[in-house]
């Protein structure tokens, strides 16, 4: 299952901070058709490099897929920015 | 059968206690002790999910507040990652080996698979790694 949302948070020390909820769905739509163009130069790499086109598509679905629940924290003195992959 | 439940039975016999009163105390017996306690296998713990990596500095630069990273990545991203080894090229996986063979790596990267990560994983539920520097502490865990 992909990704569907990322939460981003950025929080200054002091003062108010905010939250973006980013669609990734909506992103992914976007995307999609750019996917559709590089895919025939991604199946000559993969002629080019005898690599099984199929196996390769599979493992970039897999790392999409497996991006889903990654977090990172990131505090220094003035900031504090987390992303949450949901 | 255990010391306890032996001491239940034998106050029931001599008339200590009741049926029911014994039948709660093997029950909540159970309940405490459930089958196979004691003998912690690792099919029974559950796989981690995530790896963690905290860095933590005691104190920032010229004093001021102290920088804390804190990342979780989930396994399945490891075991795809794993897998990118398959879309490396053969001519430039051979000339990764041969920069790891000239480092005195003998490791052939075309070798590497998920199932290997497997094995890993399964050990990673007892690994803990502690950096201690003097103003930064590193840990690196599974969950």
């Amino acid at each position: 299952m992909i990704p569907s949302l990322a939460i981003v948070r950025i929080r200054p020390r002091q003062g108010r901070g905010f939250r973006l909820w980013i669609p990734l769905a909506l992103l992914w739509i976007v995307l999609l058709p750019f996917a559709v163009l590089a895919l025939p130069f991604f199946a000559l790499y993969c002629a080019i490099g005898r690599i099984n086109l199929g196996s390769a598509l599979w493992t970039i679905a897999k790392i999409a897929g497996g991006l889903k629940g990654m977090h990172v924290d990131l505090e220094d003195a003035r900031h504090s920015v987390s992303l949450h992959i949901a | 059968m255990n010391e306890n439940r032996r001491s239940i039975l034998e106050m029931l016999a001599s008339g200590k206690i009741t049926a029911d009163e014994a039948d709660r105390l093997i029950a909540a017996l159970d309940r405490g002790q459930p089958a196979g306690a004691g003998v912690e296998t690792s099919e029974a713990r559950p796989k981690p999910k995530y790896l963690r990596v905290v860095v933590d500095t005691m104190e920032g630069h010229a004093g001021e507040a102290p920088t804390k990273v804190n990342v979780r990545v989930p396994m399945q991203l490891l075991r795809a990652g794993v897998r990118l080894t398959s879309l490396i090229p053969a001519l430039a996986r051979d000339h990764i080996n041969n920069a790891m063979r000239e480092q005195g790596v003998n490791f052939d990267i075309a070798q590497l698979k998920p199932e290997n990560l497997e094995e890993l994983i399964d050990q990673l539920h007892d690994l803990t790694v502690d950096v201690d520097q003097k103003d930064t502490q590193v840990r690196v865990f599974c969950e």
